[in-house]
């Protein structure tokens, strides 16, 4: 287990590095620049621009000068930003992101396991039925949809939540969002977690369960969640990457000035240094998220080896 | 025979099917005195396991049973709601699975699982649990069980996995209990260890067992009484000793036939009985044997023959009086 960690945190910088190193090739062959915009910039401020953010020099001499810059945790100016740094930008919008992020992940599980094991425990009731049929819905609908519906029904029907003001999201409007965001994976989560119960509560141990006279409640929760969790853990992985890449179009629909929103429009005006920031966060969530779901493997089920 | 401590009449339980309803358990009686060990055979598919199940409620969704009564002491566990049933599952019954590789929790410490039933049946605190936990385990013979008591089931051998269930089994010190194949999943050696536990631990406690086997070895081992089943009915039921000596349906005898001998002539074939156990879903108007048996005669086929009693407690469904000590 120690081996192991210690194995995927070694691991884990040379992935990133691999990341940027792309990124930064990648985004500098795109074509267009961050200079470049209807009316074009006399040709002599273009030069001096480049000149002030060392885009003139080659593209090796660039990414070491990056390189030395990011060994000091220095992401660079934003090039689209005068005055502010990258790291500013990032610790000013990452917060709202990984709240929205964290609020929907946690929305998913609670929503999409509960419903899963009900559905699971009254198999083949109406509650089973109506249950899959949201469920359904959820994967099907995609955000872009869902999400100005909410906004129609509680905002401007219902006037429930109102926009963010002066002083950011309120707390009822937060959760429209992440609820938004939470709607497919929890559908995902309920349908994997209803299978898995299904195939748990079937097994001889969860008879010998009832053969000892343990209730039916304490065999759901204490025998066959664990069970029943390992797919919804398999799962959890990827949708923390989906829900970072959801995140971009949740905060565009609920103008959530987050770090999706940023990354967006980094990558379209060619925000060289802004991007990179960007990627870097967004790959070393995943590989963190990914670290935890793999290492859960192991406090789910007592028989998984790690070596 | 005294007051009986299980007593079940007409128990039946059919299951739904695609091709319709298959009858598994077809009207039996089965009676079992306190600290008596009742053992109940027949071949794969004869309805056996499923009738011990019955008894606890412990059948799939799929099963439907029926019987007029299912008494343990003075509680009728067929009328029994669930609460009821629950409080005399892990308590005053306890059950031992077939298959130990399967049976136990993989995500819970054995401790954990063999305190269970004592923690919520007796109402004993974490400590108090694991302290009688510890001890079960010593009885069943789990060797260095203060370290082990805190490992999952994976890390235990099969045989040693099926002593836990017994100890789990046992925890609440119950007055019957019922063994449905204990000894199938295990290697020969380990079978003959099981079956002594289940023995020792029956007189030990005088404790009735209800002993689910294929196997008459098993059986005539541990066993004070026999039932034999067939597609779903006693064919044939006594003591161990007189059915053994003194079979008298011919599905026994051809049972008894078919245990292969050491001391016999070698290069002998083995005895088998010929033809295949019937369909269930056939719906028997006559004695069910009556295709594979030997002595068949005309009247066999016409009615479904009651139990006729032999001698003081042997019982036989067969209309022929065969000849003592015939071979098959």
């Amino acid at each position: 287990m120690g081996r192991y960690l210690l194995k995927r945190l070694i691991q884990a910088p040379i992935v990133l590095f691999l990341i940027v190193t792309c990124s930064f090739v990648l985004v500098r062959l795109a074509p267009g620049g961050p200079f470049d915009a209807e009316r074009k910039v006399p040709p002599e401020v273009e030069a001096a621009l480049n000149e002030q953010y060392h885009l003139d020099e080659s593209i090796p001499m660039q990414y070491g000068r990056f390189l030395l810059d990011l060994a000091q945790g220095d992401l660079g100016p934003a090039i689209k930003y005068p005055g502010r740094s990258v790291n500013a930008i990032i610790a000013d919008r990452l917060p709202p992101t990984l709240l929205l992020g964290g609020y929907a992940l946690a929305l998913a599980v609670l929503i999409g396991v509960t419903v899963g094991v009900i559905g699971a425990r009254l198999y083949n009731t109406v509650f089973d039925h109506a249950s899959m049929v949201f469920a359904l819905l959820g994967i099907s609908i995609p955000m872009f949809v869902v999400g100005p519906l909410l906004l129609l029904a509680f905002q401007t029907q219902w006037r429930l939540v109102s926009p963010p003001g002066e002083y950011g999201p309120s707390f009822a409007y937060l959760s429209l969002a992440a609820l938004c965001l939470a709607a497919p994976f929890a559908a995902r989560i309920a349908r994997l977690c209803r299978a898995g119960m299904l195939e748990v509560v079937n097994q001889d141990f969860a008879r010998t369960a009832r053969a000892k006279g343990v209730p039916e409640w304490r065999i759901v929760t204490v025998h066959c969640l664990r069970g029943a969790l390992t797919p919804v853990v398999s799962f959890l992985g990827p949708a923390v990457a989906s829900v970072l890449t959801g995140s971009l179009v949740v905060e565009s629909i609920f103008l959530l000035k987050g770090l999706g929103w940023e990354f967006v429009f980094s990558a379209i005006n060619r925000d060289y240094t802004l991007v990179i920031g960007t990627v870097i966060v967004y790959s070393s969530l995943l590989i963190i998220a990914n670290l935890i779901v793999d290492l859960c493997y192991g406090l789910l089920d007592p028989r998984v080896r790690y070596d | 025979m005294s007051e009986p401590l299980l007593h079940c009449s007409k128990l039946s339980v059919s299951f739904r099917t695609d091709n319709g309803s298959l009858r598994a358990v077809d009207g039996i009686d089965l009676s079992i005195a306190p600290g008596e060990a009742l053992g109940l055979v027949g071949e794969s598919g004869c309805g056996k396991s499923t009738a011990a199940m019955a008894i606890l409620g412990l059948l799939p969704r799929s099963a439907q049973c029926q019987a007029d009564a299912i008494r343990l002491g003075d509680t009728d566990l067929a009328q029994a709601s669930n609460r009821v049933l629950r409080s005399v599952r892990g308590r005053r019954v306890g059950v031992v699975f077939q298959d130990p590789m399967t049976s136990l929790n993989p995500y819970l410490t054995v401790g954990k699982q063999i305190g269970e039933p004592l923690r919520i049946h007796l109402g004993l605190n974490a400590s108090q649990a694991k302290e009688r936990s510890l001890a079960l385990m010593r009885d069943v013979g789990i060797p260095d069980a203060a370290t082990r008591i805190n490992r999952h089931p994976h890390e235990f051998s099969g045989g040693q996995r099926q002593r836990l269930l017994i100890a789990m089994a046992l925890a609440c010190d119950p007055e019957l209990l019922i063994a449905d194949e204990p000894t199938t999943a295990l290697d020969v050696t380990v079978q003959a260890q099981i079956l002594d536990l289940l023995r020792r631990e029956q007189q030990r406690r005088n404790m009735a067992l209800l002993l689910v086997s294929h196997d008459l070895g098993v059986i005539a081992h541990t066993c004070h009484r026999v039932a034999v089943m067939y597609a779903g009915r006693i064919v044939e039921t006594a003591n161990t000793k007189p059915l053994f000596a003194n079979p008298q349906h011919p599905y026994t005898r051809g049972l008894l036939a078919a245990i292969p001998r050491l001391d016999g002539d070698r290069g002998t074939e083995l005895t088998t009985i010929p033809g295949l156990p019937p369909r269930l879903s056939d719906g028997w108007q006559h004695c069910a044997f009556a295709p594979r048996c030997p002595h068949a005669e005309g009247r066999c086929r016409i009615d479904i023959p009651n139990m006729r009693q032999h001698s003081d407690e042997h019982h036989h469904r067969c209309i022929l009086d065969l000849p003592a000590g015939d071979a098959p």
